[in-house]
């Protein structure tokens, strides 16, 4: 999207905001509450003796050569930017989830090492060469694939997210979890790379009568889903790659399935089976877990794609308001169904909308970051964002969701999110009507 | 999912999505080996959950399955089924799934019988999956259907009887398909200006919860999500005070002693590193347990002291269990 949404006197107007800031901002940072103080500690340490007018020690010595990190890390003083879980949650670790840092990235794309993990019986140890894909059921030809088979087919590269269907189940009842990473952390965007899925049915020679595929992982879960013929078909990849490189093992190292715009549990990781056969199998993971309990006791079953969702990630609870007046406001915003169309924000709690500035690429089925300039005032402000998709699907408040669904649904909460700013630029997580 | 599903469209996508590399869908790139009859034998171990198909030969009592159970499944899922700590409770919660807190178990929510079947085979024991004959499946199957009333005590099951199971919650769901979307619409519009009253009402705080990790070293107050894991949420603070206040049975103490305690405290430790009871406490007997239930409320219900650095992860419920049992007068009846 065109920036259309910000005329030219906007755009004035937000230098004359940006210098005000910045005369303001001495005299501001004292007052201002600024928990998220990565820049604050940093400073603080600093020694006065590698500030100006004074040349900083690290231009006195040598660095470290180019074989030091033969695979190369984050600054250490990036070391807060981490994957989190939330230990009352599970039992163990070993069947559970870790966050995305969403409100430390900026962009689309995941760093690998970042992307949430979601394992149902720890993450194991494959040996690519010991690794392999069996094809059967209702086929012509089963086959039994190794790595080296599967890289020689043709390969195919996309951008998608991958959010977890419980990715905002913590706060269904109401606002609990105090930060952008816990609220919405539970998605990731990467580029995959691997061979269509549908170029393996070709080879197999899927039966006309097969209309379901089971998808089981290697895991100690032997996790399997039931995929349906006409998405197996459409634009499902087998993957081995992940931002460029191999599959992490947390990620599905050596192969894992990609089924975009679905549930994160579908696309099952360490892919060692598919099965093609008339019926859905009814899984544990699609009776039992992943269905949705309406307030009637009924349940929704096969809630395949994650519907439209967005989020502010700057301000969040982690990351306060750095001082008053310019503020870029930024965000992601993604939908299972397509391409994002539109965001817009609000500053009031939804009251008022603005819309806000796509940053291009906009791919289908991809997170798309949105931002929008706002001068904040030193007022209570609740901040919002509204994601609209290519099919016209508006993202509903919390209100409309529970509503139809109940509470109870744990799964698919894609409500609106709102942003509590309070006077002393602390940002907390609140419901409003 | 519709049977009268347009095949020649699938089979069309798929020669156009080839149809680059590879002229027409007749023709094949041809790698990978043919899998044998006896390779796919082994790993092909899944069973349908609506038909029972796959369902192995073989059977297994409920008496059988509750040995196994007793010796594999109830250190996480407890004796009776009713879970421990966050694990997932398997029996009981009939009727509850429009109550506030719903507790989905096998009776209550799974609605069909083979799947408990395919998922024990694959992912069962937690940590030891694929380790149990198929014979131990059907009988602890048998044993969680019994849990739940659905079986009576001397049923054995085979891949006949199990398939033949209706389950409480059968008719419970309503599945989409790949050309209809069952959830609700919502019918949201994007509505620019003026769209509600000012000042706007905040419903929901959590300024006052202090449950996210980063407020709080180990928050567990209040969480109301579920996940895989764990098939009933933390409840939060004010429900665990009420279900404390609520009737507590002994044998729920002794499950929580048994996993939490009595791994050092026995005459015979289980816990790597200790040859004897610390203290000579030994909590191992319902006499001994009863006798020290004075100290049990100072160490692990008020101080908090046990379990030392909580290596069997003793859960704020049941220190708050085992504190309205003591409360009611340790009673072991």
């Amino acid at each position: 999207m065109k920036r259309t949404s910000q005329s030219r006197d906007d755009l004035n107007a937000s230098r004359v905001a940006r210098r005000d800031f910045l005369h303001a901002g001495v005299s501001l940072a004292g007052g201002l509450l600024l928990a998220g103080a990565a820049g604050t500690g940093q400073a603080a340490a600093a020694q006065a003796s590698d500030l100006p007018p004074n040349v900083p020690t690290w231009m006195k010595t040598l660095g470290a050569g180019v074989d030091a990190a033969p695979y190369g890390t984050p600054s250490k003083y990036e070391r807060d930017v981490i994957r989190r879980n939330v230990p009352f949650l599970t039992e163990t670790t070993e069947s559970s989830v870790s966050f995305t840092p969403l409100q430390d990235l900026d962009g689309i794309i995941t760093p690998s090492g970042l992307c949430f993990v979601r394992d149902h019986g720890g993450t194991p140890t494959i040996d690519p060469v010991r690794h392999r894909l069996m094809i059967h059921g209702m086929v012509d030809r089963p086959i039994i694939y190794t790595m080296a088979d599967l890289m020689r087919f043709p390969s195919e590269s996309h951008i998608y997210f991958l959010e977890c269907a419980a990715n905002g189940g913590m706060d269904w009842k109401g606002a609990q979890m105090q930060g952008v990473q816990f609220t919405h952390g539970m998605v990731h965007c990467c580029e995959w790379t691997g061979v269509k899925l549908s170029v393996l049915m070709n080879e197999v020679g899927v039966s006309s009568k097969a209309m379901w595929m089971l998808a089981e992982g290697a895991d100690a879960a032997a996790m399997t889903r039931s995929i349906p013929i006409e998405k197996a078909a459409d634009d499902v990849l087998v993957a081995w790659s992940q931002n460029g490189e191999r599959l992490r093992p947390e990620n599905g190292y050596p192969l894992r399935l990609i089924v975009p715009g679905w549930q994160g549990n579908m696309n099952v990781k360490w892919l060692r089976r598919l099965k093609f056969a008339e019926d859905p199998w009814e899984t544990r993971e699609e009776t039992s877990k992943y269905t949705e309990l309406m307030a009637d006791g009924k349940a929704l079953q096969f809630t395949w794609a994650m519907q439209a969702k967005s989020v502010i990630t700057h301000p969040c609870p982690e990351k306060p308001m750095p001082g008053k007046g310019f503020c870029e406001v930024s965000g992601l915003a993604w939908s299972g169904l397509g391409k994002i169309k539109r965001v817009d924000v609000s500053f009031d709690g939804g009251v008022n909308w603005k819309t806000a500035t796509l940053q291009e690429p906009v791919l289908p089925k991809s997170l798309t970051r949105f931002r929008i300039p706002w001068e904040w005032t030193g007022e209570v402000a609740y901040l919002q964002s509204r994601a609209i998709d290519e099919t016209g699907y508006v993202q509903p408040t919390i209100t409309q969701l529970r509503s139809a669904w109940g509470s109870n649904a744990i799964y698919h909460n894609n409500a609106i999110q709102t942003w509590r700013v309070n006077a002393n630029g602390t940002v907390d997580n609140v419901e409003v009507a | 999912m519709s049977k009268s599903l347009n095949i020649a469209a699938v089979v069309g996508v798929l020669a156009l999505l080839v149809g680059t590399t590879i002229a027409d869908a007749g023709q094949r790139y041809g790698f990978g080996q043919p899998a044998t009859t006896a390779e796919i034998a082994g790993w092909d171990i899944d069973v349908n959950g609506l038909t029972g198909a796959g369902l192995p030969p073989g059977s297994g009592s409920v008496a059988q399955g509750q040995k196994i159970f007793e010796a594999k499944c109830a250190a996480c899922h407890g004796v009776f089924g009713e879970g421990a700590g966050r694990y997932p409770v398997l029996a009981g919660g009939q009727g509850s799934l429009t109550a506030d807190r719903p507790v989905k178990t096998v009776g209550s929510y799974w609605p069909y019988a083979p799947t408990l079947f395919d998922y024990i085979r694959r992912a069962m024991p937690f940590t030891a999956p694929q380790t149990l004959s198929n014979d131990e499946v059907y009988a602890v199957v048998a044993y969680i259907l019994n849990l739940n009333n659905i079986v009576p005590s001397d049923a054995v099951l085979d891949a006949k009887s199990l398939a033949a199971i209706k389950m409480p919650n059968r008719d419970g769901f309503v599945a989409s398909t790949w050309e209809h979307d069952s959830r609700p619409n919502l019918h949201t519009v994007a509505c620019m200006s003026d769209c509600k009253p000012v000042p706007v009402n905040v419903i929901s705080d959590l300024v006052s919860l202090r449950v996210t990790p980063s407020e709080t070293e180990r928050g567990n107050a209040g969480s109301t999500v579920e996940l895989e894991t764990s098939s009933s949420a933390a409840p939060p603070a004010a429900s665990v005070q009420a279900s404390a206040t609520k009737p507590v049975s002994f044998a729920q103490v002794r499950h929580i002693i048994a996993q939490r305690c009595a791994v050092c405290h026995a005459e015979k430790p289980t816990q790597p590193g200790f040859a004897s009871a610390p203290m000579g406490v030994m909590l191992d007997t319902p006499q001994r347990i009863q006798a020290v239930a004075a100290q049990i409320e100072a160490q692990a219900v008020k101080s908090q002291a046990m379990p030392l650095g909580n290596v069997t992860h003793m859960t704020q419920q049941e220190r708050a269990l085992m504190g309205a049992w003591i409360a009611a007068g340790a009673k072991t009846e």
